[in-house]
């Protein structure tokens, strides 16, 4: 492995300790980006596609 | 003279999940969220890691750690797990703040939760089956742990073979029949709406 990946990779992680709290560097932008898509995932409106009328075959755009 | 299984069986089927809500066409208004997405993410990301380890235990540790393919092939199964759990965990999340139980669906939650269970005990050993430093250093670490608790006895994480079959056997099928249960239960139950969604939002959209 070479390049920047080995650069970040090739050493042991890096902790942010306060107290009894312990994380890495790591989990902790993980954990970041997975609250961050879960808000986005609340606001951000969702596509209208076709609009179907129940118990119809035919679809028709909104 | 009374009905025969395979009849009463039927009857039950049809009665309790009708072919219109196991294959639906349409779903309520308030699906159109992304965060309905995660819980078809997560089972897509499944499929992912179930396809690449078959393929994975066909061509075996040799290949996979030698050759390309093998490479990429064993990084898309350990890569699709990783997305594997982010999806669940943001679809436990929303299913948890809009308390998904609700609507007679706690088989539904419950299913659920052992499923992530089922994950977790999947996911680890297939961390000790990688069968390189990786695994080796933490069936190492963990071996203490299990030992502590008195389990080691019966559960060795530093046997290779016991924790393969576990991983490729054993936890793949307990898992797999627990998310067709949960699947089964969303569409018996239907999907559950948001806790301000008016209770007569029957509209639907494709």
């Amino acid at each position: 492995m070479t390049g920047w990946i080995a650069d970040f990779m090739n050493h042991p992680a890096t902790y942010l300790k306060s107290g009894w709290v312990q994380i890495s560097v790591t989990n902790l932008i993980v954990i970041s980006l997975m609250l961050i898509i879960f808000a986005l995932a609340i606001v951000i409106p969702f596509p209208h596609g076709k609009k179907r009328v129940p118990g119809s075959t035919k679809e028709t755009r909104k | 003279m009374s009905e025969m299984w395979t009849a009463q069986l039927r009857k039950k089927w049809q009665k309790n999940l009708p072919i219109e809500k196991l294959l639906p066409d349409n779903q309520p208004a308030y699906v159109a969220s992304w965060i309905y997405v995660f819980g078809v993410l997560t089972l897509s990301a499944l499929a992912i890691i179930i396809a690449s380890g078959i393929v994975l235990a066909f061509e075996g540790p040799a290949w996979y750690h030698y050759s390309s393919v093998g490479k990429f092939v064993n990084s898309t199964h350990f890569w699709s797990v990783q997305l594997f759990f982010v999806f669940m965990v943001i679809h436990l999340w929303g299913k948890f703040w809009m308390a998904a139980w609700r609507g007679n669906r706690m088989a539904t939650w419950m299913t659920g939760a052992v499923a992530f269970v089922a994950s977790i005990a999947t996911a680890f050993t297939g961390y000790l089956v990688q069968t390189n430093f990786d695994s080796q250093w933490i069936s190492f670490e963990a071996k203490d742990g299990f030992n502590s608790v008195g389990v080691g006895a019966w559960f060795t994480v530093t046997n290779l073979g016991q924790m393969l079959l576990l991983h490729v056997a054993f936890l793949p099928l307990i898992l797999g029949v627990i998310t067709v249960v949960h699947v089964l239960m969303v569409r018996k139950r239907g999907v559950v709406p948001p806790i301000d969604a008016d209770a007569t939002n029957t509209e639907v959209r494709s």
